[in-house]
């Protein structure tokens, strides 16, 4: 399973591909080109990179970058238990 | 600069680039990049893949959009942005909204109703009461949860059912319905092929009699003007007419929604043989929707309604009073009307387009406070109509793009009258939102590749893709436009040429 440090660099590369200014504390409130649409080409992204599907419930927590990163885990976290 | 052109210009999706014209002297100029022709025309069509996906993006966005704490669980407005203000749209808009629509829908037959993306349930609130069986959807599972909460406090609405599906799911089993309602939903469609597919299935899904209406669509001939106006609405003062105008073409080019012209459903109807009527917003409010939006109704009537008698042409409102006056029978129209809603936003983009680049914002804002076009409020002529008992209508006319309209009167107050379809020239009616995915994903990986090789200093302010005629012109009877500013689009042969754009 990937550790959080593995999760963040994959993250990281996925929001470079979205936006140009990329940073891993980054907040979509305080980010001018950080607009919903590319949350959403984010958040697919990295649905896709790690083979999961974020719940109703995992996008009730998103807010910022770090929440999308415990959300992934989470969801990795819960496959590899399986 | 030279370091960031040579190597844009390396780039194999690149056929040509060059510097935009200087803006600012202390300001890094933007690059203006041509795609290559090959790469344009592969990434432009949608594929599966990029379809599934589009679906679940706007799935993910409004699952976000309704997730918001506190939200009141039924109907509700939430998620209604005012591009102009980037505010809640107000109260007394949006209801006047769902009033206009919900007059529009009670006017057909509505016994059996399947509403596809019904959101929070604006449109059950209104109509279900109504009705005898009502079937709704919506992509988002938050939102139906939501409503099923609020049916649960709703005993008279038992007739009422709400399941979380996708629009190409939408009819696959169920029974044939009166009245298909899909408002303010297809500019979430992947494309204009998905669009035409759940279109087939309303169409195979309607008792003889039946109408499929598609309310809210986002006319794309009248992009550049609609970006143009919100693009000077949010501007600073101090910003110059050159800045803005590549604030535009960049907005123009982040736009992820479906746009559909009129030409679009005339054509699906023409391939069916049923009526159409494609109807301006009801109401006297200037919002976006009012102004930039139509719905469209579809009938799958037995037979095209025959005219009795040619229409009386009249020419402006003093003609039409001395129709009305006359009490003539039958029916008159005026045509091609430049729409007062759209008088300012006219006159902004065209000055837009022709400012001196150094000149402010706020001196183009000033020119503006005076209009130098007026025109004519539907709501007036609506107005004037009623006080002899004659219905009219509002229709798109060819200049839509530029925010023309047609007013058509009937002799009595029945208001829809479906026509037959009318000829469409273009084969281009909407926009493409996987070319537009594929260009802003372009921009961003080149940024990243120069930001890789470059100091900040020397990086371009914006890189700004500009498209050829097939992709970016577009004319036909329904209006004549392009999804692209003006100014974007005569830049193009300049960045072919390496000649200095004169403006």
């Amino acid at each position: 399973m990937q550790s959080l440090n593995d999760i963040k660099a994959i993250l990281f590369r996925i929001i470079r591909a979205n936006l140009s200014n990329a940073a891993l504390d980054l907040e979509p409130e305080t980010t001018p080109s950080w607009d919903s649409i590319t949350m959403v080409d984010i958040i697919l992204d990295s649905e896709d990179a790690f083979g999961i599907r974020l719940s109703v419930e995992d996008l009730d927590h998103l807010y910022r970058v770090g929440d999308l990163v415990d959300a992934i885990h989470m969801r990795l976290r819960e496959i590899h238990a399986s | 600069m030279n370091s960031s052109l040579a190597l844009i210009r390396s780039d194999p999706r690149i056929a040509a680039a060059r510097l935009a014209p200087e803006i600012d002297q202390d300001v890094p100029r933007s690059i203006l990049i041509a795609p290559e022709e090959g790469w344009l025309e592969a990434e432009s069509h949608s594929n599966p893949r990029g379809e599934v996906r589009a679906v679940r993006g706007w799935e993910t966005l409004y699952n976000l959009v309704y997730r918001r704490p506190n939200q009141a669980v039924g109907p509700n407005f939430v998620g209604w942005i005012d591009s102009f203000t980037r505010q809640p749209i107000p109260l007394v808009e949006m209801q006047h909204w769902v009033r206009a629509i919900t007059g529009r829908l009670l006017a057909l037959p509505h016994r059996r109703v399947r509403e596809i993306g019904c959101g929070t349930g604006l449109l059950i609130e209104a109509m279900a009461p109504y009705c005898g069986r009502y079937e709704a959807s919506d992509l988002s599972a938050v939102a139906v949860a939501g409503l099923d909460a609020w049916l649960a406090s709703r005993p008279d609405l038992a007739h009422v059912s709400v399941v979380t599906m996708p629009a190409h799911d939408v009819g696959k089993d169920d029974g044939l319905v009166d009245l298909i309602i899909i408002n303010s939903v297809i500019q979430y469609f992947p494309d204009a092929a998905y669009l035409d597919n759940i279109l087939e299935r309303a169409w195979q899904n309607l008792l003889p009699g039946g109408h499929i209406v598609v309310g809210d669509v986002r006319a794309f001939g009248m992009q550049p003007m609609f970006m143009s106006a919100v693009g000077l609405a949010n501007a600073p003062d101090e910003m110059t007419a050159g800045a803005l105008r590549e604030v535009v073409h960049a907005a123009c080019l982040s736009q992820s929604e479906l746009l559909v012209d009129p030409g679009f459903f005339h054509q699906f109807v023409q391939r069916h043989g049923g009526c159409i009527s494609a109807l301006l917003k009801d109401g006297r409010s200037r919002t976006e929707m009012t102004r930039y939006r139509y719905d469209v109704i579809i009938a799958k009537s037995p037979s095209v309604p025959v005219l009795e008698e040619s229409p009386t042409i009249l020419a402006d409102i003093a003609d039409l009073t001395n129709w009305l006056v006359a009490g003539q029978p039958g029916t008159a129209v005026m045509r091609n009307l430049p729409n007062a809603r759209l008088a300012r936003d006219r006159s902004a983009y065209k000055l837009m387009g022709c400012a001196h680049h150094s000149t402010s914002v706020g001196v183009l804002k000033g020119t503006l406070a005076e209009p130098s076009e007026v025109g004519i409020d539907p709501a007036d002529l609506e107005a004037i109509a009623s006080r002899y008992c004659r219905s009219c209508t509002f229709s798109p006319a060819q200049d839509f793009a530029d925010g023309h309209f047609n007013a058509s009167f009937g002799a009595d107050m029945d208001g829809f009258r479906p026509m037959a379809p009318e000829p469409v020239m273009s084969s281009v009616l909407t926009s493409s939102p996987p070319l537009m995915l594929a260009l802003r994903r372009l921009v961003t990986s080149l940024h990243g590749e120069l930001a890789a090789h470059l100091a900040s200093s020397v990086m371009p302010s914006r890189l700004l893709p500009v498209l050829d005629e097939r992709h970016a012109l577009r004319e036909n009877s329904m209006g004549a436009g392009h999804f692209l500013p003006s100014w974007a689009i005569q830049t193009l042969d300049h960045i072919l040429t390496g000649e200095e754009p004169d403006r």
